[in-house]
């Protein structure tokens, strides 16, 4: 088995097991590329009552290299409004870029990303969402994001 | 789904305390596996010795802690390895002991349902009263487990058997005669008092539970008396140790001041296939120094043949790892290797270690000073000891092809 693969399956019972820290709910984890979770921010925030989802892509080098992470953009679910949250889901953060490391989880990305949202104080697009969106790269790891602020 | 060991095997601290807490921290945080070859970085934190060999090459720092740190501040960390290797022989042991446990406990909350029967003297009715007490709860979960335990003997006034006097009971969880008086602190005290009248060692019901409380008996009694029966660990450290592929570190070599010929004799050297550009070369060296380092980093019992380490490189290829995303005939190449691979895995077998000057000792231990002593024996090419310096080292992985397009964020 592949480590990546048995990383992942060690996280799935993780989660199955003791479960997801609140907000946060398991969508759907049929094999060990795709995943897909759920986010919301609990109390008071610019997000209350918003539900979204984000995918997860796995490479065979995780969790050496990165999952490629993006908020999902369908009927179901939208993207957050959010100064580092592109309106095709890309989301410029640090963790999932050069501060990525090998001891970080899918869940712990999960509670990053929410602590990002609950913690914003202006409801915005990016500056560049339209030039970016129009040219983006499918895989948001290909993406060389310039991290302009340390509060992701 | 093929079943990954993982801390959550064990019950949770309520009922055995702290197991999954030591089966993390024998654990390493990048792979999630025991720790295999654990070598430690500058800030204390230890890994195995692939994952963090491999992470290193992409960041020069603690994965954990992101203290910056090199190749150069790796140690060997044999107490955690010997631990890790104890507790891959104790951990089924253990499981097995914890999930007795919890079973033991299911029977305990049964018992002492059950002796509430008794005690509102209505010893034949097992159905209670469900407006009783708020017990019942307990008495409907554990009714399945009592099936799967086959037949119960419940708490009966001790009959028959001579020895026992009208006044005791057989305590239903540990078989034990106990005073009727004395039955509920008994089983409060979880089997403890009042002390030892011997297990009943014939009836058959009781073989599982006894054996269960022996198997307890023989850990903590082996934790308390440190003394004759440890033969077996020490048995093991007179096996024979695999010294194959030999104790001699491979020094990394600075890749982009290497002639695309002289990659292919240094490949060839260690048997590796020769085929591919320039960039899979390197990748297959470079992963090779990575996995064959780390081999030496295990006990050498622990340590993999020839043989499995260049199947192993061969399936790091196959799964992506030896080339960029993108490439294009990825099949044919595959096949390609496939067939050159075969060969070398068959041609493994028999021979002797890469083409390194032979040393006779087997306990290598001071592998730092060897990497050092042994850094180069061909001047041609500039090679750096595998504890270098920081900054000496190879250029970084060539990272998959970006935008580049820079953006805010
Ligand atoms: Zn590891
Ligand atoms: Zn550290
Ligand atoms: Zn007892």
């Amino acid at each position: 088995m592949a480590v990546s693969t048995r990383r992942l399956q060690k996280e799935l019972t993780e989660i199955t097991t003791a479960g997801t820290p609140c907000g946060i709910t398991l969508l759907k984890a049929d094999d060990f590329q795709t995943w897909f979770l759920t986010l919301e921010v609990l109390g008071e925030s610019l997000y209350q009552g918003e539900v979204f989802a984000l995918m997860f892509r796995f490479d065979s080098q995780y969790p050496i290299s990165s999952p490629a992470v993006q908020f999902v953009n369908d009927e179901t679910y939208q993207p957050p409004i959010h100064p580092h949250v592109y309106s095709n889901g890309h989301i410029c953060a640090s963790i999932l870029g050069s501060e990525w490391s090998p001891v970080l989880s899918v869940i712990a990305v999960c509670i990053t990303l929410q602590s990002m949202l609950a913690s914003c104080k202006d409801k915005t697009r990016p500056p560049d969402n339209d030039r970016y969106v129009a040219h983006a790269p499918d895989n948001p790891k290909k993406t060389r994001f310039v991290y302009h602020d340390d509060e992701v | 789904m093929e079943d990954v060991p993982d801390p959550t095997d064990f019950p949770p601290n309520d009922i055995a305390p702290g197991l999954r807490e030591l089966d993390e921290a024998l654990r390493c945080t990048i792979c999630g596996d025991l720790f295999s070859g654990p070598l430690s970085v500058a800030c204390g934190h230890c890994f195995c010795s692939l994952c963090i060999r491999t992470q290193l090459n992409v960041k020069a720092e603690c994965p954990l802690c992101r203290k910056s740190t090199t190749e150069f501040h790796l140690r060997k960390v044999q107490s955690i390895e010997d631990a890790v290797q104890a507790w891959k022989i104790a951990r089924p042991y253990i499981l097995q002991l914890s999930r007795d446990e919890v079973q033991r406990r299911l029977q305990f909350a049964e018992a002492r349902a059950a002796l509430q029967d008794v005690s509102t003297r209505s010893p034949k009715k097992r159905r209670r009263n469900p407006s009783l007490n708020d017990d019942d709860e307990v008495i409907e979960i554990i009714k399945p487990t009592s099936k799967m335990n086959g037949q119960r003997s419940g708490l009966s006034p001790a009959d028959s058997s001579g020895s026992s006097t009208p006044q005791s009971v057989s305590c239903p969880v540990c078989q034990k005669q106990v005073p009727m008086a004395k039955i509920n602190q008994h089983l409060d005290d979880g089997c403890k008092s009042p002390t030892p009248i011997e297990f009943e060692v014939g009836s058959s019901t009781t073989n599982n539970k006894g054996k269960q409380k022996q198997d307890w008996q023989k850990l903590f009694g082996a934790a308390e008396s440190s003394t004759g029966s440890k033969g077996k660990g020490k048995a093991k450290s007179n096996s024979k140790s695999k010294l194959e592929p030999s104790a001699t570190p491979i020094p990394k070599v600075a890749y982009h001041t290497l002639k695309e010929k002289r990659l292919r004799e240094m490949l060839s050297d260690h048997d590796l296939p020769t085929t591919g550009d320039k960039d899979t070369l390197i990748r297959r060296h470079e992963r090779w120094v990575l996995v064959y380092n780390a081999n030496l980093d295990r006990n050498p019992r622990d340590r993999e043949t020839l043989e499995e380490l260049i199947r192993k490189l061969k399936k790091w290829e196959d799964t992506r790892g030896g080339k960029k995303i993108g490439v294009g005939d990825v099949k044919a190449y595959e096949k390609a290797n496939k067939v050159v691979f075969a060969g070398l895995i068959e041609a493994a077998r028999p021979k002797k270690p890469p083409p390194k000057p032979q040393q006779d000792d087997p306990e290598h231990d001071n592998i730092e000073q060897q990497r050092i002593t042994e850094a180069t024996d061909d001047p041609s090419e500039i090679q750096v000891p595998i504890s270098s310096s920081p900054g000496s080292s190879v250029p970084p992985v060539t990272e998959d092809e970006q935008t580049g397009m820079p953006v805010d964020g």
